[in-house]
C-alpha cells in the first residue's frame, strides 16, 4: 500500500512537472515515441548445477526513476519451470528526470534443482521487458544448451550459410545442411549428420558428409541442377567433421575439421531472426 | 512332520488379513489414480474466445485457477511492448476478505489490431508466474500461413535431394528456403527460395528460386570454405502448395510460367 502511494504521489508530481515544462517550452506539439524498453539479461555462470548462485545482470534504458535493483520472485506452486525477475524502483518523493538513462541491476538466484528454467523480466507492473533461461544441470549432463534450429551464417561470407534442424525435445539429434561453393564458384552442400552433445551442451560435433547423385542429364532449363530420384544417390563421402561452438543462443563458432581433428577453417555464425 | 491344526481362530486371522491387504491395495489404485487428477486440477486453465479471429475483433482471455478471492486481471504494459508481449496481472485482494480455495475464473478482453500470433503472460501482482497464452490473430481472407514450415522436407521419389524451410511464423510470415539438389554430373547443388508472398487463405506461396555463384577460390583440399557470394539471380519460380502440416506440393516453374518440376514433399521428423 506504501509503496502504491508513493508511485501515486510521484506520478502526479511527474505529470504537474511535465504539464509545466510542456507549457513553457513550446506550444508547438512535437510527438514523442517511447522507447521499447526491452532489457539485456545474463545469467553468470550459464550453467552450473543445483545450489550454486548465479548472478542475473539485467541492463537497459529507461525513462524517468531507474530501477535500482531487482529481485526473482517465489515460485508459484502450479507454475514450476518458469520464474519472474522484478526490477526494483527507487521509493522516493523526489522527481526523476524525464531523460531516458541506461540502468544496470543484478539479482542473485540460486536453483535448488536441475532443469531449464525461464527467467521472464517484468517490471513492477508486471510488463514484460525479455526473458533468459537458467541451465541448472549436473556436470556429465551434456543435452543441447540450446534449439538451433534456423539458418545461420557469417556476416563475413554473406552468401553461404548453414541450416540446422534441432530436435531438442525428442532425442537431441541435429541435421545440417552448410552452404559454399566448389573451386569454380558453384554452389555446393554438405549435410551435418550423427551429431554428438558435449561439454554441458555448448559443442556439437558430427559428419561433414559430401552426397553425390546418379548424374541427371535431364533437368529442365534454365535450372541446372535437380532432385535426384530415389535410389540414385551415387555416393556419400565424409569428407570430414563439423565441430559448433555455441556461444549463446544466436551466436556460434563452426569449424571444418579433418577426419584427423585438425581445424580446416572457421566461421562466426549468428542466427538469422526472420 | 508336526501338522497345524486349523483352528476358527487362525481362519479368521488369515481372512482378516487378506481383507487388509485387498484395502490396502485398493487405497493405493485409489490414490495413484487420484493423485495426478488433484495435480492436474490445481493447474491454472487459459482460453481465448474465439481462438482465431481477424485483426479488431475483441478476444476475451478468460483465466481459471484455484483461489481464495476472486481476482481482478488487468493489462498493463505501454502500446509498443503489448504488440509484443501482452500481460494481463491479476490482482488478488487481501486474503483476510477471501473465501474457501476453489477454481475461480476472471477474464478480460484485448482487441489485437495486427495478424500474427501475440503472446500473453499471466502473473500475480506480486510477480508471481501464472503462466501463457497465444492469441492468433489470422484475418479469414488474410495471407497468414496457419501453419509453420520451418523444417527439412522432402520428396520420398527423390530422396537425397531436399528442402529446409526457416519461416518468421510467429513474426512476420517470412519464408526462406534452401533447396538441395545434384547437376548433370551428380554434384550436389543448391538454390535459394526467396520473395515468397503468400496467397489469400495463406494455404498456397509464390516465391523466387535464386541460383548463387561466387567467385573462383580454394578448397582445402576437399573442404570448400564459405565465402561470399558474387552473384545472384532468380531463375524460376517457386510455388508451395499447403496439403496439411507435413504435407505439401511444391512446383518449379519457368519465369514464361511452365511448369518444370512437380514435387510431393513430406517434412521429415526426427
Amino acid at each position: 500500500m506504501a509503496r502504491r502511494f508513493f508511485r501515486s504521489v510521484m506520478l502526479a508530481l511527474a505529470c504537474v512537472a511535465a504539464s509545466l515544462l510542456s507549457s513553457s517550452v513550446s506550444a508547438q506539439a512535437i510527438p514523442i515515441k517511447l522507447p521499447e524498453r526491452v532489457s539485456q539479461i545474463t545469467v553468470t555462470p550459464e550453467v552450473a548445477d543445483a545450489g550454486v548462485a548465479r548472478e542475473i545482470k539485467i541492463s537497459g534504458n529507461w525513462m524517468g526513476c531507474v530501477p535500482v535493483g531487482a529481485a526473482v520472485t517465489p515460485a508459484v506452486v502450479f507454475a514450476s519451470g518458469t520464474r519472474v525477475a522484478r526490477l526494483i524502483f527507487p521509493q522516493t518523493l523526489a522527481p526523476c528526470a524525464a531523460v531516458i538513462a541506461p540502468y544496470t541491476v543484478t539479482a542473485t538466484y540460486t536453483p535448488a534443482a536441475r532443469g531449464i528454467e525461464k527467467l521472464l523480466v517484468l517490471n513492477i507492473d508486471g510488463e514484460y521487458l525479455g526473458e533468459a533461461l537458467v541451465d541448472t544441470r549436473a556436470p556429465g549432463d551434456h543435452r543441447s544448451a540450446f534449439n538451433i534450429t534456423g539458418m545461420w551464417y557469417d556476416p563475413q561470407s554473406n552468401g553461404s550459410g548453414l541450416t540446422f534442424v534441432h530436435s531438442r525435445v525428442n532425442d537431441n539429434a541435429v541435421f545440417g545442411t552448410w552452404y559454399v561453393y566448389d573451386r569454380s564458384g558453384k554452389p555446393l552442400w554438405y549435410t551435418i549428420q550423427d551429431t554428438v552433445w558435449k561439454s554441458q551442451g555448448r559443442v556439437m560435433e558430427g559428419v561433414l558428409i559430401k552426397t553425390l547423385g546418379a548424374g541427371i542429364a535431364g533437368c529442365p532449363p534454365p535450372l541446372t541442377a535437380c532432385p535426384s530420384e530415389q535410389f540414385a544417390l551415387r555416393l556419400v563421402v565424409g569428407v570430414g567433421r563439423a565441430r559448433v561452438t555455441l556461444t549463446g543462443p544466436a551466436t556460434a563458432l563452426v569449424e571444418a575439421l579433418s577426419l584427423s581433428g585438425a581445424v580446416i577453417f572457421s566461421s562466426n555464425v549468428i542466427r538469422v531472426e526472420i | 512332520m508336526v501338522t497345524k491344526t486349523q483352528t476358527p481362530y487362525h481362519v479368521m486371522k488369515r481372512l482378516f488379513g487378506v481383507a487388509l491387504s485387498l484395502v490396502a491395495t485398493g487405497l493405493i489404485l485409489v490414490m495413484t489414480a487420484l493423485i495426478p487428477a488433484a495435480a492436474q486440477s490445481s493447474s491454472p486453465t487459459f482460453s481465448v474466445e474465439p481462438v482465431e479471429a481477424g485483426p479488431g475483433v475483441a478476444r476475451r482471455i478468460s483465466i481459471g485457477l484455484i483461489t481464495g478471492c476472486d481476482p481482478t486481471p488487468s493489462i498493463v504494459g505501454n502500446e509498443i511492448s503489448r504488440t509484443r508481449t501482452l500481460t494481463v496481472r491479476l490482482e488478488q485482494p487481501n486474503p483476510f476478505f477471501c473465501d474457501q480455495l476453489v477454481r475461480r475464473s476472471a477474464s478480460i478482453s484485448f482487441t489485437p489490431d495486427t495478424e500474427g500470433e501475440l503472446r500473453v503472460l499471466v502473473v500475480t501482482d506480486q510477480g508471481g508466474y501464472v503462466g501463457e497464452v497465444v492469441i492468433r490473430t489470422r484475418a479469414a481472407n488474410g495471407t497468414r500461413s496457419p501453419y509453420d514450415l520451418t523444417g527439412m522436407w522432402y520428396d520420398p521419389a527423390s530422396y537425397g535431394s531436399g528442402l529446409t524451410f526457416v519461416h518468421g511464423f510467429a513474426r512476420q510470415d517470412t519464408l526462406f528456403g534452401t533447396w538441395f539438389v545434384y547437376d548433370a554430373a551428380g554434384e550436389p547443388r543448391w538454390y535459394t527460395i526467396q520473395n515468397v508472398a503468400w496467397k489469400a487463405g495463406g494455404l498456397e506461396a509464390e516465391g523466387l528460386i535464386y541460383e548463387t555463384s561466387a567467385n573462383p577460390g580454394l578448397c582445402m583440399p576437399t573442404l570448400c570454405p564459405p565465402v561470399a557470394f558474387a552473384t545472384v539471380m532468380p531463375v524460376a519460380r517457386a510455388r508451395i502448395v499447403m496439403q496439411g502440416v507435413n504435407s505439401a506440393q511444391i512446383q518449379a516453374i519457368s519465369l514464361g510460367g511452365t511448369v518444370l518440376l512437380r514435387l510431393n514433399i513430406i517434412r521429415a521428423i526426427f
